[in-house]
């Protein structure tokens, strides 16, 4: 007994790189036994991309691939050969409640694996497919992937400056990629927690592109209604103002190169007043022109500037206790560096360490949602390619170790 | 459906009410509780033509929920609610830690009234900790959860997405807390507290940056159009073309290589130069391994390739030739795409009586051809006789004695 609320859940997670790891992340940090099936013919990307422990490549040795799959088992099985995909099926019909995969549509159907074909036989199976587009529509087979998601529904569009070209959101301008893994794992949880309450499977068929477009509905809808084309906007808020990003002293513990920034919005007069009351009440400050909203939007930059040459004096960690003590929002621009000691994060054990045999110590992150009653558990690191092969063909497939030797030597074990 | 059969009071603010959306798209009865002045979150923008009272943000994410007033500030108001709290699942809440607790109404006190209640709270920064009293906003949870360092010009400060997201991000990661939680209660009747923290679901949107500081050292500066897939070089995601931008990486290997064949044999047919390009081993070459005076060369050549078409042009060259490159949309070209590929998801409000209908879109996720997000988002107190009355079986008159103390 683990105590974890999806305890003895089976998923044969066949996804690879991103949003279907993450995914499944979820359904195994709360429990689950997660299986991926995957192949030494055709790695997972992310176990051929960097970060690299000691910067040498190898499958058990990138940070990426270790992020999204700590707490899962892993089987090598080639779905190229016939005997490989055999073996899959088995696994499903005979092993799993969920089966979750992320290739493009139609390539889990022409293994056969495909929802219908597997439901004939289980009907009580709840399986996850995400695909760019979902199965129901003319551009079904369209190949995609997270750099390209974003843009297409428009959050690319809406990220930067509106005298500028548009940035990636994000590191490497994936963004979605990240987001829509909590809509996915929701949909798998209400079909498990349906079938335990029916007995019946579903078919979760999410189209990337219409999850996508919940995180962007009210701008869309603006065009749509009012013919009104939402633009980047830097960070201008026409409610708020100061609202901006501005520079700070360095802290003593920051790498080379970090910068230094801070966010800071006002909401209101009040908050406008405790500002002012933070710096001294300098007199600049004081003139009319800064006095409302809509006056300080009119001079916005001269106002940023004047902050900012405040702003520098101060760590942004010192600044944000100050102004926050004041009831001003704000808050340390974090690097991926700094986010680590965090204050808050740590608080809430958001980044646990783990240890894998190649790999050697990381840390990994953890769900946002902290049950008090069955809390997140991280079980173990990421698997090596391949390490519960063994295992697995004796303990569920039944296989003899001459059976296994044989289809090691055939290359389906691979 | 998946979730038909339960009931949540969802008294989420903007902080939240995606949650609920969500919920409600797989069929759960949502009740969104407002107090009589209305939700904070019906004055979100944008508004349509510039009337505050008209939110395109409330009308998208209330979308499938019943909607109620009650006023939590009057005893009676608490009493009422505690009696929608028997008669439901669970409860999902955005207001500031320790609010709740000062009506009395936490989940501690709402476990008395039912005992296998689920309540779910979302907040920038959870329930405890140095933070948990901080303010925030969408652009201060976006640099505490380390997304704004990594996104911008390099010459010019982070920057934020422009349409909030935060909110949105913690409401459905509240979505998955909200599902563990009945699972669990499914299978053992037990409910819980589910504490959802914004900061922390923005720090899950990072990519594999973590990862670059743990295992690589590596601190991931903000580029711009460009970016570091392989944590080296920077290579070129945004580029311009005749009127605006396209998102295309060139990439080899197994996630690559035949699109950008693909590219490659377009270029030639155009009689577009790009002997360079094809002579290389691309299938030989993944994220990692490119090196940066080839990648001058070749987006040299690219650009010039691109800046010759039109987005439109581009993507229906993508969709035949199959190609890994997606149109950097604006919101009314996403909302030709919506009328191209998901038809089936827009929607008119259509209110008698009211101003003019507004659009919104139906459910995440399509499993069937009714789900409860095909209907519109309710009007202030618009079930308020369907729930008192009909759900818990107060009477019309006490009902008109409640509103007449305030209650409703």
């Amino acid at each position: 007994m683990t105590g974890l609320p999806l305890e003895g859940v089976r998923v044969a997670d066949f996804t690879w790189v991103a949003m279907g790891p993450m995914t499944t992340r979820y359904l195994a940090d709360f429990g689950a036994r997660v299986l991926r099936i995957e192949s030494e013919t055709r790695p997972d990307t992310m176990r051929t991309s960097p970060p690299f422990r000691d910067k040498v490549p190898g499958p058990n040795r990138s940070g990426a691939f270790a992020y999204w799959n700590a707490g899962k088992e892993s089987i090598a099985l080639n779905l190229k050969s016939p005997e490989g995909r055999h073996l899959a099926r088995r696994l499903v019909l005979e092993w799993a409640d969920v089966v979750v995969e992320n290739f493009t549509a139609g390539v889990m159907e022409g293994w056969d694996l495909g929802y219908e074909a597997l439901a004939k036989e289980k009907p009580g199976l709840v399986m996850l497919s995400l695909s760019t587009f979902g199965r129901r529509n003319h551009l079904s087979s369209q190949p995609g992937y997270g750099p390209l998601l974003t843009p297409l529904v428009g959050v690319t569009h809406l990220t930067g400056w509106p005298d500028r070209a548009p940035v990636c959101p994000g590191p490497f301008g994936a963004y979605l990629d990240f987001v829509l893994p909590r809509m996915a794992a929701f949909a798998v949880l209400s079909a498990l927690d349906h079938q335990a309450r029916t007995g019946r499977g579903a078919y979760l068929d999410i189209s990337q592109f219409e999850a996508s477009l919940q995180m962007v509905a009210p701008p869309v809808m603006a065009m749509a209604d009012d013919g009104v084309e939402a633009n980047r906007a830097g960070y201008h808020d026409p409610d708020m103002v100061p609202h901006g990003v501005y520079p700070c002293r360095r802290e003593r513990d920051a790498a080379l190169g970090e910068e230094a920034w801070i966010a800071i919005a006002v909401e209101n007069e009040v908050q406008w007043r405790a500002l002012k009351d933070a710096m001294g009440n300098p007199l600049w400050a004081e003139d009319p022109r800064f006095e409302t909203v809509s006056e300080r939007t009119a001079c916005e930059e001269e106002l940023d500037q004047r902050l900012s040459k405040w702003t520098r004096r101060y760590t942004a960690r010192r600044l944000m206790v100050r102004l926050q003590r004041a009831g001003i929002p704000c808050g340390v621009v974090h690097s991926n560096r700094s986010l680590f000691s965090d204050a808050q994060l740590k608080h809430r054990g958001h980044f646990p360490t783990v240890r894998g045999p190649e790999i050697g110590e990381h840390r990994v992150d953890v769900p946002e949602s902290l049950l008090s009653l069955t809390p997140h558990r991280i079980q173990r690191s990421a698997p090596l390619l391949g390490e519960h092969t063994y295992e697995v063909c004796r303990e569920i497939l039944g296989l003899v170790d001459m059976e296994i030797a044989k289809l090691m030597e055939k290359g389906v074990l691979r | 459906m998946l979730l038909q059969g339960y009931r949540i009071l969802d008294l989420c603010d903007e902080r939240g009410y995606l949650c609920g959306k969500l919920l409600a798209d797989l069929r759960t009865q949502v009740i969104a509780v407002e107090s009589p002045q209305g939700s904070p979150a019906r004055r979100q923008r944008p508004f349509y033509r510039g009337d505050s009272g008209s939110s395109l943000s409330w009308t998208a994410y209330s979308a499938g929920k019943k909607g109620i007033t009650i006023n939590l500030a009057t005893g009676k108001g608490r009493e009422l609610f505690r009696l929608l709290v028997a008669a439901s699942d669970a409860v999902v809440e955005s207001f500031p830690p320790g609010y709740m607790a000062s009506l009395g109404l936490d989940y501690r006190s709402l476990k008395q009234v039912n005992p296998s209640l689920v309540m779910v709270s979302i907040t920038p920064f959870g329930q405890s900790g140095p933070y948990a009293r901080y303010k925030a906003t969408d652009l201060t949870v976006n640099a505490l959860g380390g997304f704004l360092y990594m996104t911008g010009d390099p010459d010019r400060p982070p920057v934020r997405i422009s349409f909030p997201q935060a909110w949105l991000i913690a409401g459905a990661a509240a979505a998955v807390g909200t599902a563990m939680a009945l699972f669990h209660r499914t299978r053992t009747g037990q409910g819980q507290h589910v504490d959802v923290s914004a900061q922390a679901a923005v720090a899950r949107t990072l990519d594999r940056a973590p990862a670059f500081w743990d295992i690589g050292g590596q601190v991931l500066e903000r580029a711009g159009p460009m970016a570091r897939p392989g944590g080296g070089t920077l290579r070129r995601m945004l580029w311009p073309c005749k009127d605006g931008h396209v998102s295309y990486l060139m990439l080899g290997g197994t996630t690559g290589s035949r699109s950008l064949r693909a590219l490659i044999a377009w270029m030639d047919e155009e009689g577009f130069d790009a002997d360079y390009i094809k002579d290389l081993p691309w299938e030989e070459m993944d994220f990692t391994a490119i090196p940066p005076e080839v990648l001058r060369r070749t987006d040299e050549t690219l650009g010039r390739f691109f800046s010759k078409y039109t987005k439109a042009q581009l993507w229906q060259q993508a969709k035949e030739r199959r190609l890994l490159l997606y149109p950097v949309s604006t919101p009314s070209e996403v909302f030709q795409h919506v009328k191209e590929l998901s038809p089936h998801l827009l929607h008119q409000t259509g209110e008698p009586g009211t101003s003019e209908p507004t659009s919104y879109l139906g459910p995440f996720l399509t499993l069937g051809p009714q789900t409860n997000s095909d209907r519109r988002a309710p009007a202030l107190g618009e079930h308020n006789e369907e729930v008192y009355e009909g759900l818990l079986g107060i009477p019309r008159g006490r009902l008109r004695w409640l509103k007449a103390k305030g209650a409703i």
